[in-house]
Parts: structure tokens; C-alpha cells; sequence
């Protein structure tokens, strides 16, 4: 298997730069693919975590400034073991609850994770998460770039 | 891991054998029998539950399982906030949250959900024979699906709906999962009948 590497190596010195340039520019350098996404988060919050309970779900709004279409593929958080991407599903009488793949964000457009329909879940959370503490998450979209978000923890208990 | 896999496999043939059983039983009885009741679970406490021992009160029943991220706890807040709407009458209305994840919702598990809510519920589990009994009993339904590529290794899809009893344990009303804390309030107060306790607000 003769690599990209190896064929930049064998290239006319000439062009090596432009190839090692255009390898950069497809690896986004760490920290960078937050400021170049088009897609950004809003409104991003965490049903609360007593005691006890290992799982909890994340909701948001996805905004898409860009001409192209997005889509979150995956994500991680301190606070958990697992980030993974879910939809809750009316199938007839019952609510099913399933993984997706991808969440997709339209271009120039939005897609809002809400109570009953596209969440993030956190699996095996590490500790209790209580009402107004703040959860950091990172979302990584399609293009390898990154979103870091910083989510509330919002109470589950009906307001006094 | 084989071994929980084995669990939910022999779990899922379980379902499947219930709800053929279901298919079949609908297609040759003409009306159907009336949902509901008397059985014995064990509540979050570890202790065996009866049914028959909520008499006298009005009974709020639904099923569901501790990891789902939605429904039980949108669920488990709607009736926090119904039974703060019904003020002093709350103290005739018991809830039961019936699992239908006996193998993951242990009674400690039921307790840490249930504890959160200003609520006076009692989490129901049991034997996979057990649950599966009170399900048909009720007309609900669930079915387990697996999810290998999630941590949560399977789901269980399942009916939403809350079935509300009277005084004596009959089934009186159902209510599916988008109703409203209005509409779920003024049903429990038609089975309580006229209300001698003030309503919430007035006279506290």
C-alpha cells in the first residue's frame, strides 16, 4: 500500500510544500474547528441527575450559517462515559427510543433537540448532577470540526 | 456481556410469545375483557406490593423503565405537578410506575428515580413473568429492542398511556402520554367526586 506520505516523499521537491499544505488544510488543527464551523449551538440544556440515576438526556438547538448541509456524528463529555446520538419515536401507540447515526442540520437552517424527539444521551454519568451546574460537551460534525458547548442543568421537578 | 445478551435474547422470545398470544386471543374474542385487575409486584422498597391494598383510593398506573431519558421522567413531572394541583385530595390519589426493565430496574434503581419527585408513587418491578402478567392485564404493551452499537445495549419500546382507577380498582380512564396536567387533574377529581378539601390556593 503505497500512502498519501509516500507519495508526497516521492513528489518533484516542487510540490511537496503544496501537497503537505493541502494535507493540513483537510486535517483541521485542534481547537481551530470551533471558530471555522458553521454550525453553532444554542439554548443547550441537561435533565438533572440525582443521585442514583447513571443516565440523562441533553437537549439543544443546532444553527447551520452555512451554504452546505452538517451533521453531528459525535460527542463526548467529562461527565459521562458515553455521548451517544438518539431519537424518541411515536410507532404507533408505543414511544420507541433508538441510536441514530448522524444528526443532520440543514444549510442555513436549524434542527432542535427537544423532550420527545432527537436527544443526546449521556450514558454511565460519573456523578449527581444537580440544577444550574454547567455540563461542558464537544460535538463533532461531519467535517471533522468541533463545537464546544457548555450546557445547564435543568431540574426535572414541577416548579413550586 | 454473553450472559446479559443471552437475558435480553430470552427476554425478547418472551415478548414475542406474549404478543402472538395477543394477536391471537384478539382475533377470536369478540369484546374485550376489561383491563385492570388485582396483582402483586414488589415496590421500590423491596417489599411485595398488592394491588388490592390501594382500595379507597383513586390509582394512577403507567409503565415504563428507569433508562429512557423521556418519558418516565416527563411522566413521573407531570403527576408531581397534578398532585400539587390537587392540594389536599392528593393524599387519595397513589401513583404506580410499573417497570417493564425488571432486569435493570432493581428497586434501588426505582428509588433513586421515584425519590426526586415531591410525588406519592411507588415503583413496580418483579419476575419477567410477573411484569409481563400485569402488561396484558392492562391492555399495554412494550417490546424489547436491541441496540448493540449504544451503551445502553437495548431499549424497550412501550405504550404510554396512563390508566387511572377508581376507589374499587376499575379502570375509569386513560390518558395518552400528550395529555395535559388540566386534563389529567379533572379526571382524578371526577373519581374523587366533590371535592370537601379546598382546592389548591384557597385556604392553606
Amino acid at each position: 500500500m503505497t500512502n498519501f506520505l509516500d507519495r508526497i516523499r516521492s513528489a518533484p521537491t516542487g510540490l511537496a510544500p503544496l501537497a503537505l499544505l493541502a494535507l493540513l488544510s483537510i486535517a483541521p488543527a485542534p481547537g481551530l474547528g470551533a471558530q471555522a464551523s458553521a454550525v453553532s449551538v444554542t439554548n443547550a440544556w441537561v435533565r438533572e441527575v440525582p443521585a442514583g440515576r447513571k443516565t440523562t438526556a441533553v437537549f439543544l438547538v443546532l444553527e447551520n450559517s452555512g451554504p452546505t448541509e452538517r451533521a453531528v456524528v459525535s460527542g463526548s463529555t467529562v461527565v459521562a462515559d458515553t455521548l451517544e446520538l438518539h431519537e424518541m419515536k411515536r410507532e404507533g401507540g408505543m414511544m420507541a427510543m433508538s441510536p441514530v447515526q448522524r444528526i443532520a442540520v440543514p444549510a442555513k437552517g436549524s434542527v432542535e433537540l427537544r423532550p420527545g424527539g432527537l436527544h443526546l444521551m449521556l450514558f454511565g454519568v460519573r456523578q449527581p448532577l444537580a440544577a444550574g451546574d454547567t455540563v461542558p460537551l464537544r460535538l463533532v460534525l461531519d467535517d471533522g470540526s468541533r463545537i464546544e458547548v457548555r450546557a445547564e442543568v435543568r431540574s426535572m421537578r414541577p416548579m413550586p | 456481556m454473553s450472559a446479559a445478551s443471552t437475558g435480553w435474547r430470552r427476554a425478547a422470545r418472551w415478548v414475542s410469545a406474549i404478543a402472538l398470544g395477543g394477536v391471537l386471543s384478539a382475533a377470536c374474542a369478540a369484546p374485550a375483557p376489561a383491563p385492570g385487575g388485582d396483582f402483586t409486584l414488589t415496590d421500590h422498597h423491596g417489599e411485595p406490593f398488592h394491588l388490592a391494598s390501594t382500595r379507597g383510593k383513586v390509582v394512577v398506573i403507567f409503565f415504563g423503565y428507569s433508562m429512557c431519558p423521556d418519558v418516565c421522567p416527563t411522566t413521573l413531572s407531570k403527576l408531581a405537578s397534578v398532585a400539587r394541583r390537587l392540594g389536599d385530595q392528593r393524599d387519595l390519589v397513589k401513583t404506580l410506575y410499573i417497570s417493564v426493565d425488571p432486569e435493570r430496574d432493581t428497586p434501588e434503581v426505582l428509588k433513586a428515580d421515584l425519590e426526586y419527585f415531591p410525588l406519592d408513587a411507588l415503583g413496580l418491578t418483579g419476575t419477567r413473568e410477573e411484569v409481563d402478567r400485569v402488561v396484558a392485564q392492562f391492555g399495554a404493551e412494550y417490546r424489547i429492542v436491541p441496540t448493540p452499537e449504544s451503551a445502553g445495549r437495548y431499549a424497550v419500546t412501550h405504550t404510554t398511556t396512563l390508566y387511572v382507577l377508581d376507589q374499587g380498582g376499575r379502570v375509569r380512564l386513560t390518558f395518552p402520554y400528550e395529555a395535559t396536567t388540566d386534563e389529567i387533574v379533572t379526571g382524578i377529581r371526577s373519581l374523587l367526586g366533590p371535592a370537601d378539601a379546598p382546592e389548591e390556593g384557597t385556604r392553606r
